[in-house]
């Protein structure tokens, strides 16, 4: 079957803004309408609506996004009884049980359906999820940078060592979320403490919550911070040495390289004057003139490299968005791999979107970095 | 025809904004100062409409803080050698806090890099900091004052100087400053403490005695200073000194009643963040005695009684102050106003030359917000959102 008649299958949000540009995109590319399954059925109803599928289509994991009844469905489907409200940061470690439930029952069925070509390998976004995992998969890449195991019981004792071993400086984010949900940038100084982090804490009655918020915070007594920690502890969490970014114009920046099929031309460097550096803080895309005069374009080149690098731990995987730090001085490093990491609009690389150029690669031949 | 040529500066930018309206259409140009800007034109049905256009777009600019470029406090008058007061203004709102100064006194700021030559004419300000890794500050300071554009140098911002120490004091950049002052022969404005609290906390910085700048530099304009630990002015005297701002979490009362003797005679713009007592705050409302009679500095025009715990008990006092009816500006952002000060102020003089009443942050309810909006003067009572409602700003995580 041709490229252009093959049917096109996304589980994701049917009403989120993600599967509406992937639609639009396969619309200028001249390709058929994608058709989305939600991940609230397959949660609910099971993996029998995939065998609505026809043969020969193809078929790409997208993220639950923002969907409120996705994320409850997930952490119920992993064990999880409290669900957040709006914003909160909790049950992370269940949402991602769920997650892996449904990954690992769509990797049993993809077995027995070797006409459908899968976009990405349901293991690899299971990995991708696990910062610790991935980190681990890794090691080679980023040899620099240790990280924290979590064990809730032992958060704070190993916290505080590892801590001294980074000369006082470490981002402590969820094992299992992405973005900046939830990620504090952590200092210890003459033993005074002192997190920035965009999260809010809400106590009543003696119980506390933790809100993911558009306001950078500067947290500096022992008891903000220990209530962060503890609400944060259970749901699983690492922690990475700081590093001490570049700065263009004064603002840190670091980058999120778009891997696809082999080739790292989507990039673009995310530059902010707080120590949270994720795009949707209402911080601003840095033109990549202004990176390559600050970097160099022989350094610029290095950080596509690694991303190459990197996503070619998931050979089977046709696209991931690669995130890089970049010190001011010494090598470019790998921060995470985000699986659903591909959804900036408006990013332009050879004339094509992101979007685009994932429907116009095939799967079936993902060139793998020698 | 009309025209109107419009400026605005705070810590992070100087723009203009000109508009002239001929007939029935207006144009605009804006953009940063020193760059020739964007023009922008716009045509309507008839000169009535244009005209109200026009006067719509100059009340939205200066409701936004904009002034008119030739007014007192933009530009100096004859001496185009001085630094116009409205270059004085730092910190307008309170989440420009969290972010390193990007212009001072009008001028774009950047990082001094020793192997990037100095640009020349004091057109750029460069900024000397450590970071936990670096400690560049005064080696990078050393490298400057040898090169030819130091002498041209008219303001200086230093960063965070301790590096990772977040105890570190600034006495070797002061010491150094002074020592070097035939180098820096054209300086007029000093930012001491340009620091952010992800390099230190504001209430964590260790400040020193800023004397020996005062000393040392007898043509110096501005001095502006972060954090309160250890600040003092031991020895408060200056004839040409127009501005002074002290940023902190918490000011100490010796501080505030050094300036309350000082002999400042050309003191136009004072700022004070008074700050709590958790953070070393130690000044009260008498105190501000002497700084309120009005005797004491006879050309001031703005007055900043800011980041303040204790804000109404000084908006019950300011109201029948000599001072305020004298001053062009008045702020008392950033502190605990509750409708309590928000009712004194009420009765603020009217017939006095008070034209800007700033109490962004602030906790005043509708009720009150009404009843100031009636004073025959421009009074800025925004709050960032956050204060309004939180759960706005709550953002859900994006899952990728």
């Amino acid at each position: 079957m041709s490229h252009r008649n093959q049917a096109h299958w996304i589980l994701g949000d049917p009403d989120g803004q993600r599967v509406a540009d992937y639609r639009a995109a396969a619309a200028r590319c001249g390709l058929q309408r994608p058709r989305c399954i939600a991940w609230t059925d397959v949660i609910n109803d099971g993996l029998d609506l995939f065998d609505e599928i026809p043969s020969d289509s193809r078929l790409r994991i997208d993220s639950f996004g923002q969907n409120q009844a996705a994320i409850a469905a997930l952490i119920r489907h992993g064990g999880g009884l409290e669900i957040p409200q709006i914003g909160q940061i909790l049950s992370l470690n269940h949402q991602y049980r769920g997650l892996c439930r449904v990954l690992r029952a769509l990797n049993d069925w993809s077995v027995n359906r070797p006409d459908i070509e899968l976009d990405q390998q349901p293991g690899d976004i299971e990995l991708m999820f696990d910062k610790w995992a991935t980190h681990r998969k890794m090691m080679s890449c980023r040899p620099e940078t240790t990280l924290l195991p979590t064990e809730s019981l032992e958060f704070f004792k190993r916290l505080a060592l590892f801590v001294e071993d980074c000369g006082g400086r470490v981002f402590v984010k969820p094992r299992y979320a992405s973005s900046a949900s939830g990620v504090c940038c952590y200092r210890v100084s003459n033993n005074r403490q002192q997190l920035i982090a965009p999260v809010e804490i809400v106590r009543d009655s003696g119980h506390i919550r933790l809100f993911n918020s558009l306001r950078v915070r500067s947290y500096t007594s022992t008891r903000d911070i220990h209530d962060i920690f503890t609400a944060l502890a259970p749901q699983g969490m690492i922690a990475e040495a700081a590093v001490n970014k570049a700065r263009i114009n004064g603002d840190r920046f670091d980058l999120r390289i778009v891997v696809i099929n082999g080739r790292a031309d989507h990039l673009i460097a995310r530059q902010s004057s707080s120590p949270i550096t994720n795009l949707h803080l209402g911080n601003t895309r840095a033109s990549l003139e202004s990176v390559c005069q600050v970097v160099g374009m022989e350094r610029l080149q290095s950080c596509r490299h690694l991303a190459l690098h990197a996503a070619n731990h998931f050979p089977e995987t046709l696209y991931c968005g690669v995130d890089i730090l970049l010190p001011k001085s010494g090598s470019p490093l790998v921060c995470e791999v985000n699986a659903f990491g591909d959804f900036l609009p408006n990013l332009i690389a050879n004339g094509q979107t992101v979007y685009e150029a994932i429907l116009k690669s095939n799967g079936r031949n993902l060139e793998v970095l020698v | 025809m009309d025209r109107r040529e419009l400026v605005f500066m705070d810590s992070t930018s100087n723009k203009f904004w000109n508009i002239v309206l001929e007939g029935d259409s207006h144009t605009v140009t804006y953009g940063r100062a020193g760059t020739e800007g964007q023009t922008k034109s716009k045509s309507f049905s008839d000169q009535e409409t244009a005209r109200r256009d026009y006067e719509k777009l100059i009340a939205a600019k200066m409701k936004k803080g904009y002034v008119d470029a030739d007014s007192a406090t933009a530009s100096t008058g004859d001496d185009h050698d001085s630094v116009p007061t409205l270059a004085f203004r730092s910190i307008l709102k309170s989440d420009d806090i969290h972010q390193n100064a990007k212009t001072f006194i009008g001028k774009r700021i950047a990082d001094y890099d020793p192997e990037k030559k100095a640009a020349p004419g004091g057109k750029t300000v460069y900024r000397f900091r450590s970071d936990w890794e670096e400690a560049n500050c005064i080696p990078h300071l050393i490298h400057f004052l040898e090169t030819d554009a130091a002498a041209e140098a008219i303001g200086i911002v230093i960063g965070n100087w301790a590096g990772d120490d977040s105890e570190g004091d600034p006495d070797e950049v002061i010491d150094l400053l002074c020592e070097k002052r035939d180098q820096l022969s054209s300086l007029k404005a000093i930012y001491l403490g340009d620091i952010v609290s992800e390099e230190n906390e504001m209430s964590w910085i260790h400040q020193s005695d800023v004397t020996p700048l005062l000393e040392a530099f007898p043509n110096l304009e501005l001095l502006r200073t972060r954090g309160g630990q250890d600040l003092a002015i031991s020895n408060p005297q200056h004839t040409k000194l127009r501005g002074l701002i002290c940023e902190s979490g918490g000011l100490s009362a010796e501080v505030v009643r050094s300036i309350g003797r000082s002999e400042f005679p050309a003191l136009e713009h004072l700022e004070l963040w008074l700050g709590t007592e958790e953070y070393g705050g130690s000044s009260t409302v008498e105190d501000l005695q002497p700084i309120l009679s009005g005797e004491l500095f006879p050309n001031l025009k703005y007055l900043g009684l800011r980041n303040c715990e204790f804000v109404n008990d000084i908006a019950a006092v300011i109201v029948n102050s000599p001072l305020v009816q004298r001053i062009e500006s008045l702020d008392l952002s950033l502190g605990v106003l509750t409708d309590e000060g928000g009712r004194a102020l009420a009765s603020l003089p009217t017939n006095g030359k008070l034209k800007h009443v700033s109490l962004h942050y602030n906790y005043l309810t509708n009720e009150v917000i009404k009843l100031l909006g009636k004073l025959p003067f421009k009074v800025d009572m925004s709050k960032p959102s956050h204060m309004d409602d939180d759960e706005e700003w709550r953002f859900v995580a994006v899952g990728e």
